[in-house]
C-alpha cells in the first residue's frame, strides 16, 4: 500500500486551503480522502503527479468548495437564511438600478425613485448577508479581498446616486469608493493573485496588470474631479494595459496551449469593452 | 449504477446503518464499504457524504475522534446514542418505504401479467 510523504501531503493541503476550505474539520475529511484516493491510484503503479491528476480531474475545479458550501447549507440556517437575503436582494437591487438607468437615460419620471430603493435595498440587506456569506466561506486574505470589494463598490454607487440626484456629498462618496478600490481592494487583490499563483514567473505580470488597472481608475476619479493630470493616467493606464501586460500574459500563459481557450477569448472580450468604454467617458466628459 | 436522484433521501440511512454496524468509520472507509456491499452500483461521492456526517455531527448523532495516519488527521465518526435511536428509525423508514415501493412494482407486473 502506498503512503503519501509529508511533502506530498501538504501540497494536497494547499490546494485545499486555496479552495477556502474552512468549514469546521472538514479540510482534514477532505484531506485524508483525497490522499486515500491517490494512495489508492498509486497502488495501480502510477506516480504522485499522476495519481493527484486523475483525482483532481476526476473531482473537477472548485469541487471542495462546492461540498463546503452544500455542507453549510445543511448545517446552518443563518447562512441559508443570509445566503437567500443574498441572492434575492442582490437580484432586485441590479434590476431597480438598471430599470433607473433606463429611466434616467430616457429622461422619464421616477428615475430617482427607483435608484434609491435598488440602493437602500443594496445597502440594507444586500452588503450585511453578503459579508456574512462570505465570512462563513472564506477566511483569511480571501474574506478580507471581498470585504474590501463591497466596502469599495458601496461609497462608489452611493457617490453615483448622489451624483444622479444632485445631492450634496457625491463627490466625497465617489473619491472614497475610488481611494478605498486602489488603496485596498487592487492591492490585496494583487498578493491574493501572488500567492496562490503556482508560477512565480507571472508575479512581475500580474502587477504590471494590477497597477495599469490602478493608474486608470485613479485617472477615471481626476476626471471625475476636475482634478489635473486625468488625460494622462487615462491614457497610460490602459496602454500598460494593452501594450504591456495582454502580451506578457497571453505569451507567458497561453503558448503552453494547443487550443484557444474560453479564458482567453472572455479576456480579450474585457479588454475591448474596457478600452471602449474608458475612451469613450473620456471623449464625453472632456 | 444507482441515479443519484433514487439515492438522494436515502443516503443518511445507508450511512447511519454502517455506523451501527461497524462502530466508528472514516470517510473513504465510508464509500469503499458502500461500494463494495452495493458490488459498486453505488457510488457514494465526496459532495454527497460529508454533508450528510457533518449534518449528523451538528444534530449529535454522531460524534468524532480523531487520529494522526501517514501524515495526516483521519477523522473518525461515531454514532451517540441518540444516534442510534435515529439510525434504528431510519433504517425502519426505510425497510417500510422499499416495501411499499416493492409491493407498487409488483402490483403492477401482476396487473400487466394477470
Amino acid at each position: 500500500m502506498a503512503e503519501l510523504s509529508l511533502q506530498q501531503v501538504e501540497r494536497i493541503r494547499k490546494d485545499l486551503i486555496r479552495q477556502s476550505i474552512n468549514y469546521s474539520h472538514l479540510l482534514h475529511d477532505l484531506l485524508d480522502h483525497i490522499c486515500c484516493d491517490v494512495e489508492f491510484e498509486m497502488d495501480r503503479g502510477i506516480n504522485f503527479e499522476e495519481a493527484y491528476s486523475t483525482i483532481r480531474n476526476c473531482m473537477g475545479t472548485d469541487r471542495c468548495r462546492k461540498i463546503q458550501e452544500e455542507t453549510l447549507l445543511l448545517t446552518n440556517n443563518t447562512y441559508r437564511f443570509m445566503k437567500s437575503i443574498m441572492k434575492f436582494s442582490g437580484i432586485i437591487s441590479s434590476a431597480l438600478l438598471a430599470v433607473a438607468a433606463l429611466f434616467k437615460i430616457q429622461h422619464w419620471a421616477g428615475a430617482g425613485i427607483f435608484m434609491s430603493l435598488g440602493f437602500f435595498l443594496l445597502s440594507i440587506f444586500f452588503l450585511p448577508s453578503a459579508i456574512y456569506v462570505l465570512y462563513k466561506e472564506n477566511r483569511g486574505k480571501r474574506f478580507f479581498l471581498y470585504l474590501f470589494g463591497l466596502l469599495s463598490f458601496l461609497p462608489l454607487t452611493a457617490g453615483v446616486l448622489f451624483k444622479v440626484q444632485h445631492w450634496p456629498g457625491a463627490g466625497i462618496l465617489i473619491t472614497v469608493g475610488i481611494g478605498a478600490t486602489v488603496v485596498l481592494f487592487l492591492p490585496t487583490l494583487l498578493y491574493v493573485k501572488i500567492e496562490d499563483s503556482q508560477r512565480k514567473d507571472l508575479n512581475p505580470v500580474l502587477t504590471v496588470g494590477v497597477l495599469s488597472g490602478m493608474i486608470h481608475i485613479l485617472g477615471l476619479l481626476f476626471k471625475i474631479m476636475h482634478w489635473p493630470g486625468a488625460t494622462l493616467m487615462i491614457f497610460l493606464g490602459p496602454m500598460a494595459f494593452v501594450l504591456i501586460f495582454l502580451p506578457w500574459y497571453s505569451f507567458k500563459v497561453y503558448k503552453e496551449k494547443e487550443y484557444v481557450t474560453f479564458e482567453f477569448i472572455f479576456l480579450l472580450v474585457g479588454v475591448i469593452w474596457f478600452i471602449l468604454t474608458s475612451t469613450l467617458i473620456n471623449l464625453n466628459i472632456s | 449504477m444507482i441515479s443519484r436522484e433514487l439515492l438522494k433521501g436515502t443516503l443518511k440511512s445507508i450511512v447511519m446503518k454502517l455506523l451501527t454496524e461497524h462502530g466508528r468509520m472514516y470517510g473513504y472507509e465510508i464509500t469503499q464499504k458502500v461500494e463494495i456491499l452495493s458490488q459498486g452500483k453505488i457510488k457514494l461521492t465526496y459532495g454527497a457524504l460529508y454533508p450528510i456526517l457533518h449534518k449528523l455531527e451538528n444534530d449529535g448523532d454522531v460524534v468524532t475522534d480523531s487520529e494522526n495516519i501517514n501524515n495526516r488527521i483521519r477523522i473518525y465518526y461515531k454514532l451517540t446514542k441518540k444516534g442510534m435511536r435515529t439510525a434504528e428509525e431510519k433504517v425502519n423508514e426505510l425497510q417500510t418505504f422499499l416495501e411499499t415501493i416493492g409491493s407498487i412494482i409488483q402490483s403492477k407486473l401482476a396487473f400487466r401479467n394477470g
